[in-house]
């Protein structure tokens, strides 16, 4: 009962102090203060580890895939003699590994400049930050308790790592998060995670991609990239910790074509479906053991105005 | 150039055009027109065939020594192909006929083990004429319009020159579907299918390789979007094809 009223106190001075807003421009460097302790500890919290070396984010544009191709090449090398038909097999080799090379580091550059309008806003978040939002935001959901580690402290219950990277989406429609997460039971030896899983998040897309980045940046500070970033790093660390607690078992589920919408277009992936969510997202495991949360083909679309109610308050956090 | 030289020549180009001549040229694609299929109490069959499993082929490799040597070299990629799921094309069978009748098209599915590669060729004076004869078929069959979907290959494909793999396998979907007028043994719509696809990343992922399975979904994906996609608006294509009229066009020049 102690325990309820101290969070309801909680969860209603963290909203109102959202609602009375704030004076801090978004432009700023994150000022990351002290984190509170957490509102409560208990067996089944999952203290959260930042891995990272030097605090940076990591953030791609999503490469272009191979396409179908309509036709099928065939080659047939020279053969005159032995010597010749293994000479032109090998020029073959080098000239088309080299040719692919090119092609492939191309491809990741023109992927990555679709970045360019949001590097300002992206150069803001930090990865201390990510992990003190999922935290402060833990406290008002209540669908996973998350509380920070500190390096050497010992727990009781589950200590969490998690390494995310973002990718933008081609389109900029919507951005993505792709967190490789490990949980360590402090029951069991301390190296050895009791769960080890990528987690891949789509973010709801926008219903409009304008091409000067006004749907992400709004009036520049860019408020709605800020918020998509730091809920969907929450959700990765939510959805693996729902897994590891079981929710999304597969077993006995068969393989099946799971169709979803990402740049505007569908996409196919094999995998087994787990669930839909609200607001049409489908979660699925994918092919390669993946948990992956995407936009189902007739999903709702984002409008372009910016949703205040979604934004996260820096200070909410702090 | 002396004579020599010059009958050389003559006799080479002779001979090239002799061997290019002996090799069919492939069907070219022609864009559905539907007003066939909408005609009042026109019957349409639709005679689908597709293999038992998914395959892998190793075309290039063809001598008996070569095809041992790739078999060897690609046995868990060859199993692997053989458990691809044939379902999402299989399914195509109804979903043709589900989406032909809720247009209004008396459309039923033929129920002849008869093979199409089977029936008599056919060497037509018209425009568009189909390469089999397909007329005692359709009438056997009592049917107006003939729908066809011949998936000949769907699974993995790598290349070989002799004894060597020239190319990381593809997933591939190859076959053909079209429509044929039973009374003119022409084609209404010819689509040649022939998608393919390699591994997003790493191919060499033993023994479920999901970047190829991937793949092969994906080619799948595109064979159905082919197939069904010009079947589900037939209004659209029972537009007459637009006629030139030349003395229309005489008088705008002569103006």
């Amino acid at each position: 009962m102690k325990r309820i009223t101290v969070l309801a106190g909680a969860v209603a001075t963290i909203g109102l102090h959202g609602c009375a807003g704030t004076t801090a421009s978004l432009d700023e460097p994150v000022q990351v203060a002290e984190v509170r302790a957490p509102l409560s500890v208990s067996e089944s919290t999952y203290f959260v580890e930042m891995p990272f070396k030097d605090n940076k984010v990591y953030f791609f544009g999503q490469p272009k895939p191979k396409e179908v191709a309509k036709a099928g090449g065939s080659i047939l090398y020279p053969g005159d003699t032995a010597a010749m038909f293994f000479a032109s097999i090998l020029a073959h080799s080098m000239i088309s590994s080299s040719v692919q090379g090119a092609e492939e580091k191309a491809r990741i550059e023109e992927a990555n400049a679709i970045l360019e309008p949001y590097q300002s806003s992206l150069d803001k978040v930090s990865a201390a930050y990510l992990h003190e939002y999922a935290v402060a935001q833990s406290a008002r959901s209540h669908d996973a308790e998350i509380a920070m580690y500190s390096e050497g402290m010992e727990y009781e219950g589950f200590r969490t790592t998690m390494e995310p990277v973002f990718i933008m989406s081609r389109s900029t429609d919507s951005l993505a998060i792709r967190a490789e997460v490990k949980i360590f039971s402090s029951d069991e030896a301390p190296d050895d995670p009791v769960y080890e899983r990528t987690v891949h998040l789509h973010s709801e897309p926008h219903a409009e991609t304008p091409t000067d980045g006004s749907h992400w940046l709004g009036d520049g500070s860019g408020t709605r990239l800020l918020s998509t970033v730091y809920s969907l790093s929450r959700d990765a660390l939510v959805y693996a910790i729902r897994d590891y607690q079981g929710e999304f078992d597969t077993e006995g589920t068969r393989e099946s074509t799971i169709r979803y919408r990402m740049n505007g277009a569908k996409i196919v992936e094999r995998g087994k479906f787990i669930n839909d969510e609200t607001c049409g997202f489908i979660v699925f495991e994918s092919l390669r053991d993946e948990l992956k949360r995407v936009q189902s083909l007739d999903g709702c679309l984002q409008q372009a105005a910016p949703s205040v109610e979604t934004a996260p308050q820096q200070e909410e956090a702090l | 150039m002396n004579s020599l030289a010059r009958i050389r020549a003559l006799v080479a180009v002779g001979i090239v055009c002799l061997l290019t001549g002996c090799v069919a040229p492939p069907q070219e694609p022609i864009a559905l027109d539907s007003r066939g299929l909408l005609v009042e109490n026109a019957r349409v069959g639709l005679k689908f065939q597709i293999g038992d499993e998914a395959s892998l082929q190793m075309p290039g490799a063809d001598c008996l020594l070569c095809l041992a040597a790739a078999a060897a070299a690609n046995g868990a990629l060859s199993d692997h192909a053989k458990t691809l799921d044939l379902a999402d094309l299989a399914s195509l069978e109804s979903e043709l006929i589900n989406t032909l009748q809720s247009q209004g098209v008396n459309a039923v599915l033929i129920d002849d083990e008869t093979e199409i590669s089977k029936l008599p060729k056919f060497k037509g004076a018209e425009e568009n004429s189909a390469e089999r004869d397909y007329r005692e078929f359709a009438s056997k069959n009592e049917i107006d319009q003939l729908l066809v979907v011949n998936i000949g290959h769907a699974g993995i494909l790598r290349p070989y020159s002799g004894y060597i793999a020239t190319a990381a396998p593809s997933a591939v979907v190859r076959g053909a579907a079209f429509l044929v007028d039973s009374a003119t043994n022409t084609y209404s719509w010819y689509l040649p299918i022939s998608n393919f696809l390699e591994a997003d990343g790493e191919w060499k992922e033993a023994p479920d390789y999901p970047g190829l399975t991937n793949a092969y979904y994906q080619v799948v994906e595109q064979a159905r979007d082919d197939i069904l996609g010009p079947m589900s608006d037939l209004q659209a294509s029972a537009r007459p094809r637009p006629v030139i009229d030349e003395t229309a066009t005489d008088e705008t020049e002569a103006q």
